[in-house]
């Protein structure tokens, strides 16, 4: 059977299984499907690639410790995304404590040497500071429906929220963007 | 909340603004994970060796008078060594990263 015929949630599944007996290339296996999703999104929600990769590899051990014990009620990236999470809301509460300065929350540098570029650039920027500022639950909440394709159902498990509150949060986070923005937004340009 | 589903021209440009960032491929993230996962059950089995070990001493040192006779004296010695050993241990078990360096440090 050709790789491509199996559903990646049955591929998931097995590979847990695998995990659970000590299998590194399943882990391997595991990381290389989920970890892009993972780290984008963590990266959304932080502003820094760096800590979103500690972050990642954070929920790949946590995953590996809890594989004995996982049943596959849910889908594997709803799992991961729900680690993730928790992890999220430690280092926010970590943050909050010891706060660390700006730097570890600026962005990747860019270098928009001439005018569109650095337009371009101040676009995005001015985005990434708008989701930066939605409160916690709004911007979980629409990062995971709108970048990764969650349900609303998924983002409740998620959230540990009911689907009302998920629909709630989404529409708030929906109205700050476009009053934040303005109706003139354009990424692209 | 009237209109809650209502989308306007915007919501297409904020949804593949948000978009934008949904994959970041990190090379070498998988063996990074497998290498982090590797140290975390070498810890853990530092932490059952020590804790294994550490019942083991206590026991034969609470097992020593059933083998030799003792003074009351001696006997309380051996009871707070026994004490001890098990203060001191126990501890060093809830800073399992630290204990675990210094197992494979050779001590």
């Amino acid at each position: 059977m050709d790789e491509s015929d199996v559903d990646p949630d049955d591929e998931d599944r097995l590979l847990m299984g695998r995990v659970a007996e000590g299998d590194d290339a399943a882990l391997r296996r595991l990381v290389d499907r989920h970890h892009g999703r993972l780290v984008g999104y963590l990266a959304s929600q932080l502003g820094s690639l760096a800590t979103a990769e500690e972050l990642a590899l954070e929920v790949f051990v946590r995953l590996h410790r809890a594989a004995p014990r996982w049943r596959p009620e849910a889908k594997l990236s709803t799992y991961l995304f729900h680690i993730a999470h928790n992890l999220l809301l430690n280092e926010r509460r970590r943050r909050a404590r010891k706060p660390s300065g700006a730097l570890e929350d600026a962005p990747e540098p860019s270098d928009p040497s001439h005018g569109s570029a650095r337009e371009v650039a101040d676009i995005q920027e001015a985005f990434r500071l708008a989701v930066a500022g939605l409160p916690e639950e709004q911007r979980t909440a629409i990062l995971l429906l709108v970048q990764q394709d969650l349900s609303y159902e998924a983002i409740a498990e998620v959230m540990e929220a009911g689907v009302p509150a998920v629909k709630t949060w989404i529409h708030r986070a929906r109205l700050r963007l476009r009053e934040v923005m303005g109706p003139d937004f354009r990424p692209e340009t | 909340m009237r209109d809650m589903d209502e989308r306007l021209p915007i919501d297409d440009r904020i949804d593949d603004a948000l978009r934008a960032g949904r994959e970041r491929r990190v090379p070498g993230l998988a063996d990074r994970a497998v290498a982090a996962v590797s140290r975390e059950r070498l810890r853990r089995r530092v932490i059952a060796f020590a804790n294994v070990s550490l019942a083991a001493a206590a026991c034969l040192l609470l097992a020593l008078p059933l083998v030799r006779s003792e003074s009351r004296e001696a006997e309380a010695e051996r009871l707070a060594l026994a004490a001890s050993a098990l203060e001191v241990g126990l501890p060093a078990l809830d800073d399992a990263d630290a204990l675990a360096s210094f197992v494979v440090s050779g001590g």
